[in-house]
């Protein structure tokens, strides 16, 4: 089916329940069709009403690890370096770990991203910035360097 | 443009909607400030690791899929209650899918793209060295190997950019050989689905359209068919 293995992504670094966090979202889709505005991006649409669908509910914001299979990584240390950043993720605040997920993985644009989560573009590039520090601050911990000079000549 | 401004907008920068002449403020900045750059550059590395370590966990919708089939065909009196909208809903889900999905639209963007930029040579700015080249290819989400592997199929990286087809940010590479110019246009992408290569026409342009795992590659070149298919077969076999 398509856009479930993308949602399913997004859902289990969200949520305890994510296969059913996406059935909700596929119904609902599927029920809500004559909502949908042609022309529109299925994908975003489908994800703003996930995104309601997880808000709505108010789920557990903190996930179970999904554990990694071993059939699709090539190597041991392939594995733990996802799982290390799997964490890190994990441990995030889930506005950060939402914006990460969209606009990182998936490859939503901010402008997308704010009409998928029904806030303003300048929050949602704030919580992309804020997302990537932690999530820097966590993989490579020192390596954050503010640059303080006032303008670049 | 000063620091604070680029640390505000890498959002933007990295998604690829910063609009020509503040992406060329932007870049010029982290030209002339090597704190800004260093922090862009971890930046990008945080994506990379991101994106590589979300893409490559095995996600299984077998059995996903198999139950939401089961709940929508469960007949109850809800659901035949609008079981006439079910059908439509269904077929217009389904061209819905395929319009957002299908590569003649990218295709055609990226034709009239070449046209335009490579046999017209309208100005734009690009990129000819090639670790800048690489560097560009890491943030999009692209193996910078398979970007120096592409030119061993006897073609010579010329130059690269970042581009728009179809509202997705597409990585513009132009490489040459016998005097002819060929643009390669990649996106990443994590789809199960794999697309051989097709090659199609649009307007004067020979166009090869493909899907590995982890891109979706468009190959275009004017006058000859001849280097497109050299390019798109060198393509599918490293990317």
């Amino acid at each position: 089916m398509p856009h479930t293995r993308s949602l399913l992504r997004v859902a289990r670094r969200l949520t305890s329940d994510p296969e059913d966090l996406v059935q909700e979202t596929m119904l609902a889709a599927w029920r809500g069709f004559h909502q949908f505005r042609g022309g529109t991006n299925v994908r975003a649409w489908l994800f703003r009403i996930m995104m309601n669908a997880f808000h709505a509910r108010g789920r557990k914001a903190r996930p179970a690890l999904v554990p990694l299979g071993e059939h699709d990584v090539p190597t041991a240390s392939h594995v733990a370096a996802s799982a290390e950043v799997a964490e890190a993720l994990d441990e995030l605040a889930v506005e950060h770990r939402t914006v990460l997920l969209l606009g990182v993985v998936e490859g939503f644009t901010c402008q997308e991203m704010s009409e998928i989560l029904g806030v303003p573009m300048g929050t949602v590039m704030s919580r992309l910035s804020r997302g990537r520090d932690a999530l820097r601050e966590r993989l490579a911990p020192g390596l954050t360097t503010r640059c303080t000079a006032k303008e670049a000549s | 443009m000063i620091c604070q401004d680029v640390l505000g907008l890498s959002s933007l920068y990295f998604s690829g909607e910063l609009d020509e002449a503040r992406a060329a403020e932007f870049r010029a900045h982290l030209q002339a400030c090597p704190a800004c750059a260093a922090e862009i550059e971890q930046m990008a590395e945080v994506d990379a690791r991101l994106r590589d370590a979300m893409q490559t966990e095995p996600v299984d919708t077998a059995m996903l899929d198999a139950r939401i089939r089961r709940h929508i065909a469960a007949p109850s009196r809800r659901w035949i209650s609008i079981a006439a909208s079910f059908a439509a809903a269904v077929v217009i889900a389904g061209i819905a899918y395929r319009v957002s999905a299908g590569p003649e639209r990218v295709c055609t963007d990226a034709a009239s793209d070449h046209q335009r930029e490579v046999v017209e040579g309208q100005r734009r700015t690009w990129l000819s060295d090639t670790d800048s080249i690489a560097a560009l290819a890491v943030r999009q989400g692209i193996a910078s190997s398979a970007v120096a592997q592409l030119a061993d199929s006897g073609f010579r990286l010329d130059r690269g950019k970042l581009c728009r087809l179809d509202g997705r940010v597409y990585l513009h590479l132009v490489y040459s050989g016998n005097g002819r110019a060929v643009s390669v246009f990649l996106h990443p992408h994590d789809s199960q689905t794999i697309h051989d290569v097709r090659t199609l026409h649009s307007g004067s342009e020979h166009v090869a359209y493909f899907e590995t795992q982890r891109v979706s590659a468009i190959v275009v070149a004017d006058q000859s068919s001849e280097p497109v298919n050299r390019m798109a077969q060198a393509a599918a076999r490293v990317l």
